[in-house]
């Protein structure tokens, strides 16, 4: 039997509001325009393109205390990575993904370093990538540049950022970038900073099959410019430096290596409204790429 | 060894202990780095006449001619040019030394030069003066029309240059023991027992520091250019009357063009031997000035901004110009664009050429007195060449 009924357009409008799109980082329900999840301000279009476009990108987490250079890595890797062809090819997805690499390259290009994240979520940059590398499949990825000041505080305050703890859990390796400088000049916090997310990361997921302990991790020296002995040899680098990082992997991570990358190749100091600021004196990358195609690499298999 | 021997080689090297003198009032504040140039001369001089008190049997004359056969054969002409020695030459000697001279080196006439401040390129290019822009004028000199090559530097290293105290900063002496390659021998960073990597004998040599590039300079009888020198030789200004010297930005035009150097994104992935990117070559023939690696220049890192409290460096800072192999941006390899570090700095994208002021040469005669032992006439008259144009 048919029955008929008159129904206001408005209820048309209204129906798609009543549909929730679940955030694909925190799944919580979100209306369908939406750009920020209102629960962890990321991105609603990786909620959009993984159910209009069958897209499940897997996520990488770029981590490290602040000042260690994550900004700067992530962007000069994108821009690598989009300007050559010959290791693996990148190509970014929607217009969001190019602001990071666009703010990081245009300040290197000044000879400035990027702006340090503000510890605002709804202010964090996201990289969406598609990548293909040598004789693999193409993969898509996302890596958001968190605020170092964030992840601190996360570490020490579990929750205190509601898009930090669900993405750790659903990555699927993580770079952990540790301020070469820092430990050249003799600063512990690098090591412990880094103790402390490997507790924290093995704390979130134990699994021995497909939590942290099985996940890959590349650390990374990042200033590796100051010195030459951490550039040829990072792992060993790795063992006299940061030796409680070093016990920490050897024990938990399974899959996990050392690398060390630069970006300038001097830097020297401004004074910018009385404030000391460092500013490179060239860009030479070293390093860059290399810890992104092992960790790619590694999560495929 | 004869008495004549003893008296024709001191007398080869007594000229150089006055051409010290000389070149000391010619180049003002480098008094010090002269000096040292004629203590270098006396040590190859003694050096010269130990190594031929063992050759008793061997005429004077010939342990003259053999000691200039062996600077010749060790590229170190430019000393050879100097007036005080020219007259020791033969006619087939001199001629040689011309040549080198002229295949080796490039002549860059004189004339004024605009040497922006450090961010100059990274400001974007500019039609007007500012502040850190200065009008340098520029005397003529000889530059290496290629980056000093590890294949050159191997001679330096086997003469003994490490221990030729008298060729080096007296600032550095302390600190010369810390210059060693891999196995721990003196010489270049990436080097090791004291020799050259294989299959790399005309690639740049790199790994050394401002103060091993200035002793080598001083090893061949040159010295390392100055800031505005450098940029001469590459943006080749062009006078015009009440405006500002008209430049180019890269030694081949005003766009990049990377076959024309050897930068991050060039076809090449790492240092290439410096007669490559022939493209790239400057209106007098030097080849790349820029890309492949940066080099080392005699001058400090942004003297003005330093001095003026807008930029801090920790230490002295050297200037190096060019870009490198692994140089990122375009607009950061231009010949105006200025980068700097540590004197003491042995990176691996840092090599140098030398230079030599045409001053500093003598003039060489037309018609070569070949009447006496095919001698040269001491202080000879015309011109090695016209420098200025």
């Amino acid at each position: 039997m048919t029955r008929w009924a008159t129904v206001s357009m408005d209820s048309y409008r209204l129906a798609k509001y009543a549909v929730q799109v679940p955030c694909y980082v925190c799944e919580s329900g979100n209306t369908f325009d939406a750009e920020l999840c209102r629960d962890c301000y990321a991105p609603m279009a990786l909620a959009y393109q993984a159910t209009a476009q069958k897209v499940h990108p897997q996520m990488i987490a770029v981590l490290g205390a602040a000042g260690a250079g994550k900004t700067t890595y992530l962007g000069i890797l994108a821009d690598m990575l989009s300007r050559r062809e010959d290791r693996m090819q990148f190509w970014a997805r929607g217009a969001f993904s190019v602001t990071l690499q666009q703010t990081a390259m245009a300040s290197l290009a000044r000879c400035e370093f990027p702006a340090p994240t503000p510890c605002r979520p709804d202010q964090w940059n996201w990289l969406h990538c598609q990548v293909r590398p040598t004789r693999r499949r193409e993969t898509e990825l996302i890596m958001p540049d968190f605020a170092g000041a964030a992840v601190e505080q996360e570490i020490d305050h579990p929750n205190a950022y509601p898009v930090i703890r669900p993405y750790l859990t659903r990555s699927a390796g993580a770079i952990v970038l540790l301020d070469g400088a820092d430990l050249e000049s003799g600063d512990q916090s690098q090591d412990f900073f880094a103790m402390k997310l490997m507790s924290y990361l093995c704390e979130l997921d134990g699994n021995p099959k497909k939590g942290w302990p099985a996940r890959p991790v590349a650390f990374v020296f990042t200033k590796a410019d100051a010195s030459s002995t951490c550039l040829d040899d990072p792992t060993g680098y790795a063992q006299k430096r940061t030796p409680g990082l070093w016990r920490q992997c050897q024990q938990r991570l399974r899959r996990h290596q050392f690398f060390a990358a630069s970006v300038v190749g001097a830097s020297a100091y401004e004074i910018h409204l009385g404030i000391r600021v460092s500013v490179p004196l060239r860009i030479e990358p070293h390093g860059v790429v290399e810890p992104f195609e092992w960790l790619v690499e590694q999560v495929a298999r | 060894m004869s008495v004549a021997s003893r008296s024709t080689i001191g007398g080869l090297f007594g000229g150089l202990g006055s051409l010290a003198t000389k070149a000391g009032g010619l180049f003002g504040g480098r008094r010090r780095a002269v000096a040292s140039l004629a203590a270098a001369v006396d040590a190859q001089t003694s050096h010269a006449a130990h190594a031929s008190s063992a050759r008793e049997s061997t005429p004077g004359v010939s342990d003259t001619h053999a000691l200039i056969e062996q600077m010749l054969a060790q590229g170190r002409f430019a000393l050879l040019l100097r007036e005080q020695i020219i007259g020791h030459l033969t006619r087939d000697q001199l001629e040689r030394a011309v040549v080198a001279l002229d295949e080796q080196m490039s002549l860059v006439p004189d004339g004024d030069v605009l040497v922006g401040g450090w961010r100059s390129e990274a400001d974007g290019p500019r039609d007007q003066l500012t502040p850190a822009d200065r009008i340098v004028p520029v005397e003529a000199l000889y530059l290496d029309r290629y980056p000093v090559t590890n294949r050159q530097y191997q001679q330096f290293v086997a003469a003994g240059g490490y221990e030729q105290m008298a060729l080096w900063d007296a600032e550095i002496w302390p600190g010369i023991l810390q210059f060693v390659d891999r196995s721990g021998a003196a010489g270049p960073r990436s080097w090791s027992d004291g020799t050259l990597p294989r299959g790399q004998e005309e690639h740049p040599v790199v790994g050394i520091s401002w103060y091993e590039a200035a002793a080598y300079a001083r090893w061949v009888g040159k010295r390392l250019p100055t800031d505005a020198e450098w940029i001469k030789a590459g943006a080749w200004p062009v006078a015009s009357a009440g405006a500002r010297p008209r430049q180019r930005r890269y030694p081949w035009g005003d766009t990049m063009d990377r076959a024309c150097a050897n930068l991050w994104g060039s076809r090449a992935a790492g240092i290439v031997p410096v007669g490559e990117y022939a493209a790239g070559v400057s209106v007098g023939g030097v080849y790349q000035l820029i890309g492949n690696v940066w080099e080392w220049t005699y001058s400090d890192f942004a003297p003005w901004e330093v001095a003026a409290g807008r930029l801090q460096v920790e230490g002295p800072m050297k200037s190096v110009r060019g870009g490198a192999f692994d140089t990122y941006f375009d607009h950061q390899c231009t010949c105006q664009f200025q980068s700097g570090d540590s004197p003491l700095a042995r990176k691996h994208n840092i090599g140098f050429r030398c230079a030599i002021g045409a001053c500093d040469l003598a003039s060489v005669a037309d018609n070569i007195n070949s009447g006496d032992g095919n001698r040269v006439p001491a202080g000879g008259e015309a011109c090695v060449a016209e420098v200025s144009v």
